[in-house]
This record gives structure tokens, C-alpha cells and sequence, in this order.
């Protein structure tokens, strides 16, 4: 019995992936744990495995071509297996989740035995036209959405409240992602199509700002306490000595998310704002694919070690492709740093529903007068972007204060 | 229903017998011999070639539905083709004396009235008249195509014209005298006095009763011809028209100067059969026709049975008639025996009467018998009459070559003119009034004492945020009033009739003191004559008048069936637009009174095309509805609900204007803004709509949006689909049986249009498909505000902690279905 490799989800807003490359050409054996290819979404990369053996019998698409998610992307079976019944999506259009046949209770056959409609998390799995219309229109995956209306039905408020409780994620910079499209040359110019990763990260860097209050605030902290410290750790035998800067603002940052927990938020609708316990921290890490999010779970609870181990095994996970569509997710504030490039400040975008991102700037040096006189000194940079529909700028400098004062006495901090 | 006449007791008991006169039969038996000094030999000549031309017409209609050619010349006809072949003495006899303003009413077998008629009406003109109207029927059409292909002088090129609009117009041409709409059993010719034929057996009898009103009225020239068979007289419209014509009202009551009978022959061509029945002997019970007069008035309508064979006995009975009904002592009535030779139509076999019969009577056939007549009488030799014979019938198929030769007479084509049949549904016209003339009122306006009760009333049903009571407010039934008085004194033509309308003031009201200000007969009672109400108003309106019927209660629109249904409706477009139709037929929904009186039948007045349907249920609306009704040329379907005539206005800020305003058909109004869901109702559910809303809105945080339909036919749809597409959900609601109810075709209209902006499908909330219970149990009848409510939570959206008490489950609505309730 021949086996559908379906293209995965990887996230909730994704309607679309762009296939990687392939590691099995057609005819070839697998076994259950090979890998067959690779996906790469606006987020991420990551490689599919068999999870079944048999011959790779037909391969319906060639690298960087667009696969709908869900709908066949190759099929293994058995040499000789008839699968012409096993087609692809056609081009750009999404499959219909395949619904599970639900056993439908038998309604009442007289007024006087009438029973309560269905509950409204039973879905019959349909939208109403207008539900389906804004959907599209936003991308929103509507097979997955909890359902309100009568009959089962899934109707316009339940895809308001998807997209503000579930917004595409944002990326903070631009991946470099392969430019696979033909360019059209002129005598100054040259015109080129833009990729779908491309589209994505731009619609999605759209939609932040178009559906967000944003704004940013810049600070300076006197880095001379974290740098020593950092020299200090390098004189440790174990994984204390691979801690970075970056590590050092993670865990600086957690500790004052735990003491401002208004900005460790999701701003689920204007009417609501939900607040966290645990602080999961999305990091943005650069690969060679591009920039990609990964999540610390509950940084709150881990250690500065701990958190600097973390952030290495993502890393990893994220530059060789391992990485898990649930590892980069969940996050309830973002930290990006731009540090490394030189770049003193800058106005991250926020990924949506989270109501802030920290940038990291440079390290430089300044002056400021003190008590004690002029002061030569390490300046790092930060830079906060938050809703202002969930924070105003007082209680977000106080936390961005805090973030700083953490950085400035860190030794205190662990 | 008038103080006027005392209903004396002593006397209507009192012994004694009631005499009928001895009814004439076949009095007349003088032959031409007789007659020489009467009749010129050109008019003797013109008889004959008369009837020639109707034989020769109805034989080329039964040799092309036979043999599928005429003359050798072959035509595929599948039309219908009821003949009168040996009936033409009657038609020509018939014809001979009238002139272009009496106007005769046809049946379905009424190719030879028709030709007849014209003929008759066209000798009576003068070149110039009949070159005025040659030009001016259809632009012109078939005069071209005449003076095209024949030269001749301008009577005898009228004769083709007329022949030839016929004929095209039987073989659906565009050049045909309604331009094909019309067909061989609607036929007609306006200007030649020759007014629709009528394919419903006695549906020409109310009619022809309404123009006779008009005669009588408008004080018009000319008699009126209601054409019948022996088998209408099994129709009750027609004994309701009888009846109608010769109410005792216009002896006793109408004011002087309009006393007298109306101006109608009832003309019964009794050919023996009524389709396959025999009316004398099987299907009837007459036994003589002429008897039936005895039985409507004391006149006996003058009824006496004429020998129809002899074209002189019509035409001295027709001469009698006619003077009594000039003299105000109509109606009259005529049985004049008859034979067709051919069948009922050209598929029938005759298989109901015998060879020996058929034979019998084509011995006697009137047309040979008169030819006789004419060569013993040396009006012409044996030679001449047979040249006549073969003149009548070059001519015939001189024409017919025109009228099948698709070049000459083409067809409308729809597909590159669309709207050739859409552009007549309707005449559209703003009208104010029918004629110039004065208008005959009781005494100035003002003088009225409800108008003058009506001014110490608010205007307005709301004062400082309160509802008045009823008795302080001027109420629906006063809207109406005010509409209906205004245009009594602006209109001349309008008239009013129905039953209990005068004195009474309806049965809700809505007349009260109108009496005062309209005359009897422009206001007056009917007898309990649905078909003659309504049939009365087509041909009053199809004359040239306005008329405003009243049934009672919608219930009684199946009494009225064929006159709403195929004659209001229809008059319009089967005329190719060449009558206006300005009928305002008012008509209550009831309440209380259960299953008969109690029904909303909008839908079926809006299933059928040519009819507008409005239904306003608010003081407001209903005067500025009923002002452009009355000044529109269309029919219009007025529904009042009866349980609303007490109300006062309560939407419209400022009330009921005092003034003349209109409100244009077709319009919803927006009663209440919102922006969740939009309630669409029509009529009395409006107020179960309100109360619904304001439970919404108070329990459930829910802002619905109301919206008034107000008019069914022609509806425009903008508001509402505005109003969707912001909410996305839409009730539609009215107090009419669910299944086929109009409402449904509106949610149709809805799903089609705004499909994609739908959140859930449109919700249908009609009245249950039962007979309408008694009034304490209306509740579980009619929609309620709750039931808005349990519709929401089942078919759009969970009300939080809300348990329905009715199913609006799909499993219901299949069960119910599936038992046809």
C-alpha cells in the first residue's frame, strides 16, 4: 500500500512551503527515519523523514518549487504499485483539510424534544462563505479554528479571534534566501521576481505594522560589568565559558520580564490582553537560510548556563535543519541582536500577538558626566519595540530601565 | 346597506306571485325579400362578403393546423385555433350596426367578431380617420408593409391592414396589433372598437360589465358587446357580471343623471356546446337560454333567443338592444342559436356529437343560405358571387403570404432586444389623474367631517418619547382615508367599489365619512362579487379610468382568482403596453377571525408577473404608498393588515404628513440601525421584528438592523444587501404560510447576490404551513420575537445560556417537509 508524503504545516498561518532539496531520487530504497527532503518556510528549514520503507516511486516536485501544505509532495511504496490516483495540488491553491467524518447525533424529529445545538468546539468543519472570504484574504488557516457558529459552523468572529491571537510571525530581518527566479536585465536596472519566502517575510512585516501600535525606545547601559563578568566565566572549565553577551541580555531580560510581567504579553484582541507565567523567549538566530526564531521555554527557570546551553542547541538545530515547527514557537517576547554588524540601534518589528522585541545593539564607547567626574565607559545599546495598545511608554521604559539596570549590575543578577 | 330604503316588513311578507314575461324566441323571421327597403345592395354585398372573409379566414387557420399548408402554401402553425366556422352571420349581425365607439369583448373563438367588428367599424370611418390610424398602430408597422405591396385606395388597403395586423399577430409577428404578445385568443384592435378577446371561457363578461361602468360614468359614446357561449353561463363570474350591470342601486340610489342600467349586452353565442358538453340537455340547466335574464332583474335583461342563421334577425335585435341600453335600460341579454361546423378546436374529433347532426345544420349554413337569398333577389347573379368567393379568398391569401414571410414579418428577437416582452410588464407612468375633466364631488373637501375630526389628532404617534394612545392619534385607517379622499378630488375617473364601502366605511373603517364627500357612483357597494369586483376594475381601467376595488379580506382573492390572476395581471403586456391598468385592488390580511380569514396571499399576487405588491404597515407608509399607487398607471396589490389599523405613526419622525407625499414602490425602509444582523420583514411582522430586536440587544449585546420590505413586486434589493454585507447574517421574516412564500425567493436573492458575505445561510421565518388556528393559539402560528431568537441560536449563532423552545434543526425542516406541513 503505497504511502502520501504530505507536504507538513509547519506553522499555524502557513498555506504554502517551498520544498528544499531532495536526498532520494525516484526508485530509490528508503527506510523508516531516512530523510527524503527538506522545507523551507519565511522561518525556518527542516527535513522530513520516512516514516515508512520502501521505493521513493514518484516524486511530484523538483527543488524550490511551491507545495501546498497538506497535498502530496512524493509517494513511497512498492516497485510496480499503482499510484495514478495520487495527483498533486494544483498549483497555488491549498487542500481541503481532510475532515473526519463525525458521527452526527440524531437531531429531534419533534418540537418537543429539542436538544441544545451542537457545542461550538464540535466543528463540522465548514465555513461560512464570509468566514472563508476573510480567511483568505489574511491568510488564516481556517481548518484548525474553533468553531462558534450554529451547525458547527466556523463564521467570521472565530477568524477575527485567530488572527488576533495567532498573527503570522514577524521576521526582524530579511533571510537570504536563494533567488531562484529568472532576472529580467535592462541597460541600469535589473527586474526579478521575488521568492516566496520573500512574499511571506514581506507580508507578514506588513501585517505587523499595519495591525500593531509600534513604537521603539532606545537606551545605553554601561557594559563594564558584563563584560567583566564575561571575562570571568571564560576562566571556567565547563560551559560557562561559551557564554555570550547575547546570553548574558537573555538572561537579564527574562529576570526582568518575571518582575514587569505586563510586558511579557500577548495582545490576544483589543478587548483582551493576555499575560504569561512562564517566560519563553524567541531569539533570533542567523543561518545560512536566513534569520530563524527559535524559543526558549521557560528561560524564568533556567539558569544563565543553562539558558547559554539552550540557545546553542537551537542554534545547532536551526543551521543544520533539525529544528522542530514547536521549538519555534510559543514565544512571549523576542530578543534580536544586531550587535555583531555594528549597529548601534534599530526599531525591531514585532511578531504579533507578543507586545515586545528587544534589539541588541553594539557595544561602543562613550562619556558621561558622573559624580565622580567624567566617565569613559562600554555603552551597550538596546532598543524596545512595543504595542503601545497594551503598554504605554512609562511602564515600558521602566522595564527597559530595568533590562539595563540587570545588565549593569549582572554579577548581583546570578 | 342604506337607511334610504326601508325593508318594510308588511310587504315582503305579504302573499301574492311574482310574473315573469313571455321570453321572445326566434321572433324574427324575416328574410331578405323582406328587408330589400331596409338595407342598400352595397350593404347586402358587405354582409356577405363579410361572413365570406371570416369562412375564408377560419378555413386557412384550419387547413394550416390540418395539412400544414394553405393554399399550397405550406406553414408550420401550432397555435391555437378555436373556429367559428359556421357562426360568421352571428359576428357580422352582430357587427353591422356598431361603430368604433362601442366596443366589443371576445372570447377564445373570436376570429370573426373580431374581423367582423373591424370591418363594420372601418366602413364607418372616414380616409382620413382610417389613414390617422393605420399610422399611428405600431409606429406604422403594418401600414408600410400594406401600402408596400398593395395599391389600392385607402379603404380597401385598411381592410388588409386590419387583415393583416390579425393575422401577424395570430402568427406571433412583431408587426401583429400587440406585436405577437397577444395571439390568436387574446386578439384585438383598440381603434376599431374591438377590445380584447379572452381566452378564459366568460373572463370577458366582468371585464366588458367594468367598461360599461365607464361608459355610464365618463358619459361616453357607444354600447358594450360582452361576447360569451352557452358554456359561460356555467361560470359564476359571468352571472356575478350580470348581476353587477343590473344592480337596483342605479335605479334606486345613484344621483340623477346617472340612473339607469349599465350600458352591457351580455351576447351568448349558443352554439349548442360548451367545448364537448351540451349545455342544453347535459351540462346546464336552463333548458332555454334566454331564460337565465328572468332570474337576474326585473327587466328580464330583455332577453330573447335569436335565430342566428339569419343575419337579419342579429341585426334587428342588435337595433332594439342597442336603443334600450342608449336609454340607460340595459342590460340585455341575448341567446342567439348558432352551429360551429368545425370542432371545439382543431384536435377535436367531434366525438360528442354525430355526422347526422354536423350535417343537419351545415344544410342550413347561413353563409350559403344568404348567397341564395342574393341571386333570387337579384342583388347579384350566380356569376358575381362566386367572383366575390374567389376575391374574398386572393385577398385572404394575399395577405397571408405577408404575414408568414419572416423578411416582410419578423418575430421579436430577444436575444438582441432583450426587453421587447420585460418593457410591457409594466406601463411605469406617473399619472395624477385619467382625465381633465371636472370632478364630481358632494361638496368641497374641507367640508368632510373626519378631516375635520382628523385635525385635533397628533400627527405624530410618539410625543416626548411616548406612544399616544390610539384614539389620539390619526391612525392607519386615516392615512389611508386621507390618501383615498385627496384623490378623489383630483382624479375625475376615480372610482371605489366593493363591499360594505359606502355608509359602512369597510369592514375596518378605512370609508368612514368618505360618503360624505363621493357620490354613488363614483362610491358604492357590489354584491358579494369578488370577479365582478376585481373583473370590473380591469375593464373600467382598460377604458381609460382609475379604479379602487376592495376584497375585504385576502382570503377572498380565490374568489377572484382568473380577474387578479390572468386579467390585471396580464392586460398590460398582452396589449403590447396599448391598455394602462390603473387598478389599486386594497385588500385586508386578517387576524383573529382563523383559517379563512386570517391569510397573507402576497406571495401568490407576486408570483405572477405583471402585478406590483406592496404591503405597508405603518401610518407613514401606508398613505405615501397609496398616493403613488394611485397615481401610477400599474396594478398594484394594496395589503392593510387589520390588526394595525388602529396605529399610530411611530417610526417616521414628525408622523403623517398632512400633505400629499409619495413613497416610491419598490423601496425598503430601514426601521432601526444595527449592525449585527439584519431582520428583513414583510408587513405586520415588522413589530415582532422590533420587539426581537430590542431582545437582542438587551440580553444578548446583539444590534440587528430592521428593515421594512414594504413593497414585494418590484423590490429593490440595495438597502437589504447593504445592510448583509456589514452584518453578514439576515432574517427574513413575514406573517404568510413559509412554503412558497416569497420570503423564500427573497433569501434566494440574498444567497445569489451576496453569497460570499454570508456568515450563515439566510434564516426564512414564515408562518407555519397549518390552517390558521383560532387567536389564542396565533402565537404558535405567526412569528413571535422569540421565535427570532431560537432561529439565531440554531441556524447563526449559540445564544450564550439560551434554550429555544422551537426546532429550527434541519432534521425538522426535512420532517416537515417530508410530511407537507
Amino acid at each position: 500500500m503505497a504511502e502520501v508524503v504530505n507536504m507538513p504545516r509547519l506553522g499555524l498561518n502557513e498555506d504554502a512551503s517551498v520544498l528544499g532539496e531532495w536526498f532520494v531520487s525516484e526508485g530509490d530504497p528508503v527506510q523508516n527515519g531516512d530523510e527524503l527532503f527538506s522545507i523551507e518556510t519565511d522561518k525556518s528549514s527542516m527535513t522530513v523523514y520516512s516514516e515508512t520503507g520502501g521505493t521513493v516511486l514518484k516524486r511530484f516536485y523538483e527543488p524550490y518549487d511551491v507545495v501546498p501544505v497538506m497535498t502530496p509532495v512524493c509517494v513511497i511504496g512498492n516497485p510496480g504499485e499503482d499510484i495514478s490516483g495520487i495527483q498533486p495540488a494544483k498549483a497555488g491553491t491549498e487542500a481541503e483539510p481532510v475532515q473526519e467524518q463525525r458521527t452526527v447525533p440524531v437531531p429531534p424529529t419533534t418540537e418537543a424534544s429539542i436538544s441544545a445545538p451542537a457545542p461550538a468546539s464540535q466543528t463540522g468543519g465548514f465555513l461560512s462563505p464570509r468566514a472563508r472570504r476573510l480567511a483568505e484574504a489574511n491568510a488564516v488557516d481556517a481548518s484548525l479554528l474553533t468553531a462558534s457558529g450554529a451547525e458547527g459552523r466556523v463564521i467570521e468572529a472565530d477568524v477575527i479571534r485567530a488572527m488576533e491571537a495567532f498573527p503570522v510571525p514577524a521576521a526582524q530581518a530579511a533571510p537570504s534566501v536563494p533567488e531562484a527566479s529568472a532576472a529580467v536585465r535592462t541597460d541600469d536596472s535589473r527586474l526579478e521576481k521575488t521568492s516566496p519566502i520573500r512574499r511571506a517575510i514581506a507580508k507578514n512585516m506588513v501585517r505587523s505594522l499595519s495591525s500593531t501600535a509600534q513604537l521603539t525606545s532606545h537606551m545605553t547601559y554601561n557594559a563594564s560589568c558584563i563584560q567583566r563578568y564575561r571575562e570571568w566565566l571564560k576562566l571556567s572549565p565547563g560551559d560557562e565559558k561559551n557564554v555570550t553577551i547575547t546570553d548574558m541580555v537573555l538572561f537579564a531580560t527574562a529576570k526582568a520580564l518575571q518582575q514587569f510581567n505586563y510586558m511579557n504579553a500577548h495582545m490576544v484582541s483589543d478587548e483582551e490582553i493576555k499575560y504569561f507565567d512562564d517566560i519563553n523567549l524567541g531569539c533570533a538566530v542567523d543561518t545560512e537560510r536566513g534569520l530563524m526564531v527559535p524559543t526558549i521555554q521557560k528561560a524564568q527557570e533556567l539558569s544563565l548556563v543553562e539558558l547559554s546551553r539552550r540557545l546553542k542547541e537551537l542554534a545547532a538545530k536551526c543551521r543544520d535543519g533539525s529544528i522542530r515547527p514547536e521549538e519555534m514557537s510559543g514565544a512571549t517576547f523576542t530578543v534580536s541582536n544586531l550587535g555583531g554588524f555594528g549597529v548601534t540601534g534599530f526599531t525591531p518589528i514585532l511578531n504579533p500577538p507578543q507586545i515586545g522585541i528587544l534589539g541588541i545593539g553594539t557595544i561602543d564607547y562613550a562619556v558621561k558626566k558622573t559624580n565622580e567626574g567624567i566617565l569613559y565607559y562600554p555603552a551597550g545599546h538596546l532598543s524596545l519595540t512595543y504595542d503601545h495598545r497594551a503598554v504605554d511608554g512609562a511602564p515600558s521604559s521602566k522595564f527597559l530601565q530595568a533590562v539595563c539596570k540587570n545588565l549593569e549590575q549582572f554579577d548581583q543578577l546570578v | 346597506m342604506t337607511k334610504e330604503l326601508y325593508l318594510d316588513p308588511a310587504q315582503i311578507r305579504a302573499r301574492g306571485t311574482s310574473a315573469f314575461k313571455d321570453i321572445p324566441l326566434n321572433n324574427y323571421q324575416k328574410k331578405m325579400k323582406d328587408v330589400l327597403g331596409e338595407f342598400t345592395s352595397e350593404e347586402l354585398i358587405n354582409i356577405f362578403f363579410d361572413m365570406l372573409t371570416i369562412r375564408e379566414f377560419e378555413t386557412m387557420m384550419q387547413d394550416l393546423r390540418l395539412t400544414g399548408k394553405y393554399c399550397d402554401m405550406a406553414y408550420n402553425y401550432s397555435g391555437p385555433a378555436h373556429l367559428g366556422i359556421g357562426q360568421e352571420s352571428v359576428a357580422v349581425g352582430q357587427a353591422f350596426l356598431l361603430d368604433c365607439n362601442d366596443a366589443v369583448f371576445g372570447t377564445h373563438r373570436s376570429h370573426g367578431e373580431l374581423i367582423a367588428k373591424g370591418f363594420s367599424a372601418l366602413r364607418k370611418l372616414t380616409d382620413r380617420e382610417l389613414e390617422e390610424i393605420m399610422e399611428r398602430s405600431n409606429g406604422g408597422a403594418q401600414y408600410r408593409v400594406v401600402k408596400e405591396h398593395f395599391s389600392l385606395d385607402v379603404r380597401e388597403t385598411a381592410k388588409r391592414f386590419y387583415l393583416y395586423g390579425i393575422m401577424a399577430e395570430i402568427f406571433g409577428r412583431k408587426n401583429g396589433f400587440a406585436e405577437g404578445l397577444g395571439n390568436s385568443m387574446h386578439a384585438f384592435f383598440i381603434p376599431f372598437g374591438v377590445y380584447p378577446n379572452n381566452a378564459i371561457v366568460g373572463g370577458s363578461a366582468p371585464i366588458a360589465t367594468g367598461a360599461a361602468l365607464y361608459k355610464k360614468n365618463m358619459r361616453k359614446k357607444g354600447i358594450i358587446v360582452a361576447n360569451a357561449g352557452d358554456g359561460s353561463l356555467g361560470c359564476g363570474p359571468v352571472w356575478e357580471s350580470m348581476n353587477f350591470a343590473s344592480m337596483d342601486q342605479y335605479k334606486t340610489l345613484w344621483e340623477e343623471g346617472y340612473k339607469g342600467g349599465l350600458p352591457i349586452l351580455f351576447n351568448f353565442n349558443n352554439n349548442g356546446y360548451g367545448m364537448g358538453g351540451q349545455t342544453s340537455g347535459e351540462t346546464m340547466a336552463y333548458g332555454i337560454l334566454a331564460r337565465v335574464g328572468a332570474g337576474i332583474n326585473p327587466d328580464q335583461m330583455h332577453a330573447e333567443r335569436i335565430d342566428g342563421f339569419n343575419v337579419f334577425a342579429v341585426i334587428d335585435a342588435m337595433k332594439r338592444k342597442k336603443k334600450l341600453l342608449e336609454e340607460g335600460k340595459g342590460p340585455a341579454l341575448l341567446d342567439v342559436i348558432t352551429y360551429r361546423f368545425s370542432g371545439h378546436s382543431t384536435s377535436d374529433a367531434n366525438p360528442n356529437r354525430t355526422q347526422e347532426e354536423i350535417n343537419a345544420w351545415e344544410a342550413q349554413d347561413a353563409i350559403a343560405d344568404y348567397e341564395k337569398q342574393l341571386v333570387e333577389n337579384a342583388v347579384l347573379t350566380k356569376e358575381q358571387a362566386d367572383s366575390l368567393r374567389e376575391e374574398v379568398r386572393s385577398l385572404i391569401f394575399s395577405v397571408f403570404k405577408l404575414a408568414v414571410d419572416d423578411s416582410i414579418s419578423p418575430r421579436m428577437d430577444l436575444l438582441r432586444e432583450p426587453d421587447s416582452i420585460e418593457k410591457y410588464m409594466y406601463s411605469n407612468r406617473h399619472m395624477p389623474k385619467m382625465a381633465d375633466t371636472p370632478v364630481e364631488v358632494c361638496a368641497p373637501k374641507e367640508e368632510n367631517p373626519r378631516l375635520q375630526r382628523l385635525k385635533k389628532k397628533s400627527r405624530d404617534g410618539i410625543k416626548d418619547g411616548k406612544e399616544l394612545p390610539s384614539s389620539a392619534v390619526v391612525q392607519l385607517r386615516d392615512a389611508i382615508f386621507e390618501s383615498v379622499l385627496d384623490k378623489f378630488y383630483e382624479d375625475p375617473t376615480l372610482v371605489s367599489f366593493g363591499e360594505d364601502l359606502r355608509i359602512w366605511g369597510s369592514a375596518y373603517g378605512a370609508y368612514k365619512d368618505l360618503d360624505k364627500s363621493v357620490p354613488y357612483h363614483r362610491l358604492f357597494n357590489s354584491g358579494i362579487s369578488e370577479s365582478a369586483i376585481v373583473g370590473a376594475s380591469v375593464g373600467y381601467a382598460m377604458m381609460g379610468g382609475r379604479a379602487l376595488p376592495e376584497l375585504m379580506y385576502c382570503d377572498f382573492l380565490g374568489r377572484a382568482g382568473d380577474e387578479v390572476l390572468n386579467q390585471l395581471a396580464k392586460w398590460q403586456s398582452m396589449t403590447a403596453g396599448q391598455v394602462r391598468m390603473p387598478v389599486v385592488l386594497r385588500m385586508g390580511v386578517g387576524a383573529k377571525y382563523g383559517a379563512q380569514h386570517s391569510q397573507d396571499w402576497s406571495s401568490i399576487c407576486a408570483h405572477v408577473p405583471g402585478l406590483k405588491v406592496v404591503f405597508p404597515v405603518t401610518p407613514y407608509d401606508a398613505k405615501g404608498l397609496l398616493n403613488s399607487a394611485l397615481s401610477g398607471t400599474d396594478p398594484v396589490i394594496y395589503l392593510e393588515s387589520q390588526s394595525l389599523y388602529g396605529i399610530g405613526e411611530t417610526f417616521h419622525k414628525g408622523g403623517v404628513p398632512k400633505d400629499y407625499y409619495e413613497i416610491p414602490i419598490g423601496e425598503p425602509d430601514i426601521k432601526r440601525r444595527g449592525s449585527d444582523l439584519t431582520i428583513l420583514t414583510i408587513g405586520a411582522t415588522l413589530y415582532k421584528a422590533i420587539e426581537a430586536a430590542k431582545l437582542f440587544e438587551d440580553q444578548y449585546g446583539i444590534s440587528a438592523e430592521v428593515i421594512d420590505a414594504r413593497s414585494i413586486v418590484p423590490f429593490n434589493f440595495g438597502p437589504v444587501q447593504e445592510s448583509v454585507k456589514k452584518t453578514g447574517r439576515i432574517i427574513i421574516a413575514s406573517d404568510a404560510c413559509q412554503k412558497g412564500s416569497i420570503i423564500n425567493d427573497f433569501a434566494q436573492n440574498i444567497c445569489s447576490s451576496l453569497f460570499n458575505y454570508l456568515d450563515a445561510p439566510p434564516v426564512v421565518l414564515g408562518a407555519r404551513n397549518w390552517i390558521t388556528p383560532v387567536y389564542e393559539l396565533e402565537d404558535s402560528f405567526f412569528p413571535q420575537a422569540d421565535w427570532f431568537l431560537d432561529a439565531y441560536h440554531q441556524k447563526i449563532q449559540p445564544l450564550p445560556g439560551y434554550t429555544p423552545k422551537r426546532s429550527f434543526s434541519v432534521a425538522e425542516m426535512d420532517r416537515r417537509n417530508k410530511a407537507g406541513v
